[in-house]
């Protein structure tokens, strides 16, 4: 519990300080993802459940990490943003289920977003809707590296952070604009995002932190069911590519540099 | 003229039907000033001046070993646009904008280095390509390049999301003439400067958004002219820019032909053990 709180959500209802944050905080989109990602973790310690955020501190592949679930949509996603970054965070990686544009993605094949279409509507609070959602380019390279390592099937992309889900299943045949904005983004090489992923890059870029994210769909077309493998695969990786980010940071502070290159 | 007229579907066609693909080097350098295409190819082993039909001077040949291209991208999104499309056409695969800026951010000195990870769309010209809220995101490959390079020579650089405006006066908050402003104007540069955006251009906005779309890779690295010190414009920083430039050119086809050679996607940084 935190000394004090001006708001309903400042320090996450309060339960959270500081001291109980790692600055490497992967983000799932939702809380029974936090557990199934923290039992791979060594000494998960759960800080809070406030709301749709539900946070653990722990140890993976010696590195002190933290989870905290995002939620659905921009608001409790920039809510988490505002709140981590205020207590330390300073690198995020997302992940989450992608939202198909176009029956573009196959089942499992991992999405590493280099940067976000600001179809999320809560990024454009933040800053004029020119500015470019994109990713670290630190966080992009630990992602690929550690899709590659887990020999795992990945696309480098931009995706598409929409503000609704329903939008991509049955209203677009009912409205024609939404599908000629799908040709769109389909024709502009776009694949599905999670629905936040232009939120925490817009924040993050605005206030000088590091987020990267993969998106993936985890529905097996033939049976029309989640695929459970599929999801811990996307929330290792995404654990992976955060570990990498903090002993990369390590090797930049061993060599006085400020970023990690090939 | 080298392409058959009756070949020509619009008068910007391959430059006027002045290149063929063979003329066009897959590292293409794209400055706003026919001055700095000059400039590169004079530091080059030999070039051959393959156009020069409007703003688009063309020169390829070969740097070190390595073939290479410039070709002037002209002042603005509109001929930037027309460059872009044409040199991919023509088989350009890897853009480095080279340019002259005036700094955003407090802190930085003229001559300083600026490269651009990514660019606010206010060049209006993107938007005809794809709607407003896709990023225009320099690649990564591109970005590591420059990092190297800069940090190779010792020159001070810095690396972030630059602006991108449909004009170089008014559009960038400065007065047009006879002192013209309009309320807009006040708030542009305090508003960019508050979001972290490093430095202003007229072009990259467009080079990254047509790069992204296309499946290209595009990068950009600015000098700093503008002297706060004196208030006038001071070229210090341009060969700097150019030095770096070149040097990122050779870093990228050592990583190419690394990646072709082993069949890997991407050029990534060392795991630790």
């Amino acid at each position: 519990m935190s000394d004090s709180i001006n708001h309903v959500h400042s320090n996450f209802g309060g339960e959270c300080s500081r001291q109980d944050l790692s600055p490497y905080v992967v983000l799932p989109t939702d809380a029974s993802h936090v557990e199934m990602l923290v039992k791979n973790w060594q000494n998960a310690k759960k800080i809070t459940h406030h709301y749709e955020f539900l946070i653990y501190t722990g140890e993976y592949n010696g590195v002190r990490l933290s989870a905290c679930s995002v939620g659905l949509s921009g608001v409790p996603t920039a809510t988490a943003i505002e709140e981590l970054s205020r207590l330390g965070a300073h690198t995020f990686m997302h992940v989450g289920f992608a939202d198909p544009v176009i029956g573009e993605m196959k089942m499992g094949e991992l999405v590493i977003s280099t940067g976000a279409v600001r179809m999320d509507g809560t990024s454009l609070g933040y800053v004029r809707p020119e500015f470019p959602s994109l990713a670290h380019f630190e966080n992009v390279m630990a992602t690929i590296s550690s899709a590659q390592n887990r020999g795992l099937s990945y696309q480098v992309a931009t995706v598409c952070s929409f503000a609704s889900y329903d939008l991509l299943r049955a209203n677009r045949t009912i409205n024609p604009e939404i599908q000629r904005s799908l040709d769109e983004l389909a024709n502009a090489g776009v694949y599905g995002g999670t629905g936040v992923e232009a939120v925490i890059f817009v924040q993050s870029a605005l206030y000088g932190l590091r987020a990267g994210s993969i998106s993936v769909s985890p529905i097996d077309q033939e049976t029309q069911s989640v695929n459970p493998s599929v999801i811990e695969n996307a929330l290792l990786t995404s654990a992976d590519a955060i570990t990498l980010l903090a002993k990369w940071d390590c090797e930049k502070s061993r060599t006085n540099k400020p970023y990690i290159l090939p | 003229m080298k392409t058959d007229q009756k070949e020509i579907r619009h008068i910007h066609q391959h430059f006027g039907g002045q290149c063929r693909p063979e003329d066009i080097a897959p590292y293409v350098l794209v400055p706003g000033s026919q001055n700095r295409v000059r400039k590169f190819s004079k530091k080059w082993d030999f070039y051959t001046e393959m156009a020069q039909h409007y703003a688009f001077l063309v020169h390829s040949g070969e740097f070190q070993g390595i073939p290479i291209s410039a070709c002037c991208s002209g002042v603005g999104g509109r001929s930037t646009s027309i460059a872009v499309d044409e040199l991919a056409e023509l088989g350009a695969t890897t853009f480095i904008r080279v340019g002259v800026t005036g700094s955003i951010q407090d802190g930085v000195e003229v001559g300083d280095l600026i490269i651009a990870t990514g660019a606010v769309r206010m060049d209006t010209t993107s938007e005809h390509y794809v709607r407003i809220e896709y990023p225009a995101v320099a690649d990564f490959e591109v970005v590591c390049a420059l990092i190297k390079a800069a940090e190779e020579r010792n020159y001070r650089y810095h690396v972030g999301v630059v602006a991108t405006s449909s004009s170089f006066y008014v559009g960038e908050g400065t007065s047009g003439f006879n002192g013209y402003r309009h309320s807009v104007m006040d708030d542009i540069v305090s508003d960019l400067k508050a979001a972290r955006v490093w430095d202003w251009d007229t072009e990259t906005a467009t080079l990254f958004t047509l790069c992204s779309l296309y499946g290209l890779r595009a990068g950009r690295i600015n000098a700093v002219v503008d002297d706060l010190d004196t208030g006038l414009y001071n070229p210090i920083g341009e060969i700097k820019a150019i030095n770096t430039t070149l040097d990122a050119v050779k870093i990228l086809h050592t990583w190419d032909q690394e990646k072709q050679k082993n069949n890997l996607r991407y050029k990534l940084p060392a795991v630790p053990a």
